[in-house]
């Protein structure tokens, strides 16, 4: 299950795989990452992490290349001028307070004013009020904001995020979610790993599911829905005459299994083509009224789940 | 200020927290306060500086000095590994050899500032219970030849083992106090005998200088090995950096 790759890829990886001892953590993914937000989800275990390593340099591939801007971040550290990674550990500089941290990251990546710099990231992420507040006091929530205020501190074209919205809360999680929109529209690459599925649905263009350090699958969450025409359906038919309906409908080989209540049934579909099309039909010759029709699994969470339980 | 200035800044103030500072001074100052309670006895100038000397020598300079340098050096970037912030080290633009220099230099920065403590106070006291104030030579110097050694041969083993410090303290007691003392020829493998060397080179006959081994005393000579200790030091770590996962 694909779809097209960006039109012009920052990110390229080809045959990337990792294994630590006996245990594959990645295996053989090549994907190609380009401007806007692409979501990275995946089980605990699924190996989004140590991808997210692989692709900034922090560890070697087993096997295969990364390519950044052309070039291999391992080799040639000046395309780290232009990456951002949040890493997913809560660890920061403790002894450190929030401006300190982030005008240090500044410095690092040679920014010419970094007290400036730190002070516009410090405000984009709302901790100006308690920039001058050692991180060791922050609570998770802040560390996560302040850890994607030393990321962005120098205007990276691509950020990389892991799990970037634990422990914040939901006020917390919206701000930052509309900062990442934001970054994909003005061009940036932003790769946001996640398992907390409904919030990348909402920023990301493009979804990369991974299971078991593999590649399940790559695209939009529609397209990705559409793709994947195998997988059972669940629908819910509102009717005046549920049971009448669900006894007109499990003869067909297309429909999986039924579950009826007292003004809806919920079927388990493996045609959703050959449903539509018989479904007026039914109801016309039944004299059945129905007042609703509705998919019940087009979030990506129920694909995200098919994709983990159905291997 | 420049990266470099700003790993070191960062570093230092990750190795030189409060309480590891009053406990490495404390430490570092043992010397100074046994000359402290022996300058008020009966004992003349020549006795209390071999005292002063065997205490800066066996005390300061043979255990607390390379403790302290041992930890600070396996701290330097073995913490940002084991604390999982290496990520807001490595991933910036900046050469791997600027990365370990300046991390090294913290890290020998960190143990003379104790180091130093210890010597200064030992020398005050001394040179007063003395009336010679050239006592404190020898000590600086083999402080600052020990420091750079140690504080530069652990750095990479910090990165690369996460018991490095296991590993700094069975070669501090194993190898120098026991094999490169025991066996006159491994003394120029040992970092403390070097030391030795050039203590005893600033302060001549000391009654420990026996223990030099096949080491000929010499500030200079000691001073260029613990470089060319720091600059393999820095081509490994520079290495380990490049090639080894960082995280």
């Amino acid at each position: 299950m694909t779809m097209a790759a960006p039109a012009s890829p920052t990110v390229v990886l080809q045959g990337v795989s990792r294994w630590f001892g006996q245990k594959v953590a990645v295996s053989e993914i090549s994907a190609e990452f380009g401007a806007g937000v692409t979501g990275l989800l995946g089980p605990n275990g699924a190996g989004k992490t140590t991808l997210l390593r692989v692709l900034t340099g922090l560890i070697r591939p087993s096997e295969g290349t990364v390519s950044v801007f052309g070039f291999d971040p391992r080799s040639d550290y000046s395309v780290y001028s232009r990456i951002a990674l949040v890493p997913e550990d809560e660890n920061v500089y403790g002894f450190l307070s929030a401006h300190e941290f982030v005008a240090h990251n500044a410095r690092l990546q040679k920014v010419s004013d970094p007290d400036g710099a730190a002070r516009r990231a410090l405000d984009m992420v709302d901790l100006t009020d308690v920039a001058d507040r050692k991180l060791a006091g922050f609570s998770k929530g802040m560390r996560q904001r302040a850890k994607v205020a030393a990321a962005l501190v120098h205007e990276p074209d691509i950020v990389i995020l892991d799990e970037p919205l634990n422990g914040t809360d939901p006020v917390q999680r919206a701000h930052l979610t509309r900062i990442f929109i934001d970054m994909g529209r003005q061009g940036r690459t932003v790769i946001v790993s996640s398992h907390v599925l409904h919030e990348v649905e909402r920023m990301a263009d493009r979804v990369i599911a991974m299971v078991d350090g593999r590649l399940a699958a790559t695209g939009t969450v529609p397209a990705l829905r559409a793709a994947m025409s195998d997988i059972p359906l669940q629908i819910r038919i509102d009717c005046d005459r549920p049971r009448r309906l669900a006894a007109a409908l499990v003869e067909n080989d297309w429909v999986g299994g039924i579950n009826v209540e007292e003004a809806s049934l919920h079927i388990r579909s493996l045609d959703a083509d050959q449903l539509g099309r018989a479904l007026p039909g039914l109801a016309q010759s039944l004299d059945i009224r129905i007042t609703r029709v509705d998919p019940e699994d087009e979030s990506l969470e129920s694909v995200f789940r098919y994709l983990v339980e159905g291997r | 200020m420049n990266p470099q200035l700003a790993i070191i800044r960062v570093t230092l103030r990750r190795l030189i927290t409060r309480k590891r500072m009053i406990g490495f001074i404390l430490f570092a100052s043992i010397p100074a306060l046994v000359m402290l309670f022996a300058s008020t006895g009966d004992r003349g100038p020549e006795r209390l500086a071999e005292l002063y000397h065997s205490t800066t020598f066996g005390i300061l300079l043979a255990v607390a000095l390379p403790v302290i340098a041992i930890v600070n050096a396996t701290g330097a970037l073995g913490d940002e590994r084991r604390s999982h912030t290496m990520p807001f080290l490595a991933l910036k633009p900046i050469p791997r050899w600027s990365i370990a220099l300046s991390t090294m230099v913290a890290s020998v920065g960190a143990t003379l500032s104790v180091a130093f403590v210890g010597v200064g106070l030992g020398w005050l006291v001394a040179g007063f219970a003395t009336g010679r104030w050239d006592i404190g030579q020898g000590p600086a110097m083999a402080a600052l030849v020990a420091a750079i050694g140690y504080g530069t041969l652990f750095v990479p083993i910090g990165l690369l083992t996460r018991r490095a410090t296991v590993i700094g303290l069975v070669y501090l007691f194993l190898w120098e106090s026991s094999f490169a003392n025991a066996v006159a020829a491994l003394a120029p493998t040992s970092l403390g005998h070097i030391a030795l060397s050039a203590y005893v080179d600033l302060a001549p006959g000391l009654s420990f200088a026996d223990s030099l081994g096949t080491l000929e005393p010499g500030a200079g000579k000691a001073l260029t090995k613990m470089l060319v200790v720091a600059l393999v030091s820095l081509a490994f770590t520079t290495w380990a950096l490049h090639k080894r996962d960082l995280a």
